[in-house]
């Protein structure tokens, strides 16, 4: 199994705990530039402890997530990480432009020297109301991004792209990425949709947000649709991710986390519209035909912390506990990257991460393998 | 804001007044037949657009070479070069605006296509029509008609888009 470290760039700072979007009326630019180093800090960590990837991801008008254009954290990743694989998981492709997505997962696929891990995701249901854009056309808009991106970076002449939600009349992309012919692509692969969709077009999938029951359900899926047209998935074409605090016995994890829950600063980690605004989107046919994803990224924060390690929603305790879940989710997934999530912050993350790195992941090389 | 055909500066742009498209074979006008006249053949016409289907490609070349400059503009849908290389060279020595369509969904378009055109006729337009198989115009219509409508009002200016972004005036 590989092992990658997922940089939330959660803010750190005061803020209104109010839904979705977070106003700025609370506010401290010290703290956001505090997360944005912490951020750097971590993954320049976890790359000398030999993680194979970073990842980062693209949420917008939250605090929970200040990286409203992962490619500019990216950017600044290939400088600090200097052997890890760097993973944008995602961009957002069907409310950006297309075009623009291709040149800049291109740019930063030759300022890493060829390490970049292309994800391309539909985004959480608010994205759609961020930039204006219907969630009933969010997969057709995403299945004509990826389409259009991946011939931006193989086709070498000009050409025109007359699609149905984006067209271009000539496009010829500077600089081409390093990886030939692309980088690697991944998508999210909750609903049997998109196992689909990722199947016939050999993309990987990543699972976040999910439990072992979802996340097995539709990785069988994937496997079964990719045997139907023709090719078997790799263990690393699956990713999933999940929050991880390694401390070093079970007891002290725990204490630790119980600790961190009731001092944190009350921040909003909710994505969640008002009722209206969600019934629209689900209306909207935004979850596709499995109706079990609609309410999926609430429900592990209403779980306690057992049932979010039993259900693949949580990595606690001691090195060799943590081992023994992972193991379980290897199991029941099939996923070749665990792409973890600091459960705590500051000195408590960086002191898991290393820990994860030096007794952790050294047991887990071998697993799937 | 200036009419959607004037540029901001310099000399007004006039769309060319349009001109009577021959259809290569008859039914590739089909969609299109409703906003332009469509003509099976060139008999009695000074000046015509031609646009011909996959093996039809070859006659459109023809035409041109054999029309003495009637040939304004030529649109080739679903089509791989001729193997007659020196009508291809005769041809792209005309250089005529030429607008190269193919489905993303056509199976038997190699992805490579645009390459092997681009090669042989350096100034053509190559457009990928997403969503649509090897029968173009009838797997997505309304895509087909406005990109061809596009290039032939001006085929010097269609890399320039000259519709309004105003989307509330």
């Amino acid at each position: 199994m590989q092992a990658a470290l997922f940089s939330p760039c959660t803010y750190e700072g005061p803020t209104s705990t109010s839904g979705w979007p977070v106003p700025t009326t609370v506010y401290s630019s010290a703290a956001s530039q505090q997360t944005f180093q912490a951020a750097l800090a971590h993954a320049r960590l976890a790359d000398e402890l030999g993680f194979d990837w970073v990842t980062v991801a693209e949420h917008h008008f939250t605090p929970f997530c200040i990286t409203p254009n992962p490619m500019v954290l990216a950017g600044a990743l290939t400088q600090v990480v200097k052997r890890a694989k760097i993973a944008l998981l995602g961009a957002n492709i069907p409310i950006l432009n297309p075009v623009r997505v291709a040149e800049e997962f291109a740019m930063l696929d030759v300022l890493s020297g060829g390490r970049l891990v292309a994800g391309m995701l539909r985004g959480t249901p608010n994205e759609y109301v961020t930039y204006n854009i219907n969630p009933a056309e969010s997969r057709g808009r995403f299945e004509e991004a990826l389409q259009l991106i991946r011939k931006a970076w193989t086709e070498p002449e000009p050409f025109g792209w007359q699609g149905r939600y984006f067209q271009f009349k000539t496009i010829s992309i500077w600089p081409r990425p390093v990886q030939q012919p692309h980088p690697p692509i991944y998508m999210s692969g909750s609903s049997p949709e998109s196992g689909e969709f990722a199947a016939r077009h050999r993309v990987g999938l990543g699972f976040a947000v999910t439990s072992l029951g979802l996340a097995s359900k539709a990785a069988r899926h994937y496997r079964e649709c990719a045997a139907a047209v023709g090719w078997t998935p790799r263990p690393q074409d699956v990713i999933y991710r999940i929050p991880c605090y390694v401390a070093d016995s079970d007891a002290q994890a725990m204490e630790d986390l119980a600790a961190a829950a009731a001092a944190a600063v009350p921040r909003s980690i909710s994505l969640s519209l008002s009722q209206g605004a969600e019934s629209a989107i689900a209306g909207a046919g935004y979850y596709g035909r499995d109706e079990s994803q609609r309410g999926r990224v609430a429900a592990p924060f209403q779980n306690s912390t057992r049932e979010r390690i039993e259900q693949g929603q949580l990595l606690l305790g001691a090195p060799r506990s943590v081992i023994a879940q992972i193991r379980h989710i290897h199991e029941q997934v099939g996923a070749g990257v665990l792409d973890i999530v600091p459960a705590l912050s500051g000195e408590k993350a960086m002191a898991s991460i290393e820990r994860f790195g030096t007794r952790v992941l050294p047991a887990i090389r071998e697993v799937g393998t | 804001m200036s009419a959607p055909h004037a540029p901001s500066s310099g000399k007004p742009s006039v769309p060319r007044p349009p001109a009577p498209l021959v259809a290569l074979p008859e039914e590739a006008g089909q969609p299109l037949a409703a906003r332009i006249a469509v003509k099976g053949s060139a008999e009695g016409l000074e000046s015509f657009d031609v646009l011909a289907r996959g093996p039809a490609t070859e006659k459109a070349m023809q035409m041109a070479l054999s029309s003495s400059g009637a040939v304004r503009a030529v649109v080739l849908i679903a089509a791989m070069p001729p193997p007659d290389s020196a009508l291809v060279e005769r041809f792209a020595a005309l250089k005529i605006p030429t607008l190269v369509l193919f489905g993303t969904r056509d199976a038997e378009i190699p992805a490579e296509a645009g390459r092997r055109w681009r090669a042989l006729l350096p100034g053509c337009q190559i457009v990928w029509l997403y969503d649509a198989g090897r029968d173009l115009p009838a797997d997505r219509p309304a895509a087909f008609a406005e990109l061809v409508l596009d290039f032939l009002s001006e085929p010097a200016a269609f890399l320039v888009n000259r519709r309004s972004g105003a989307l509330i005036p």
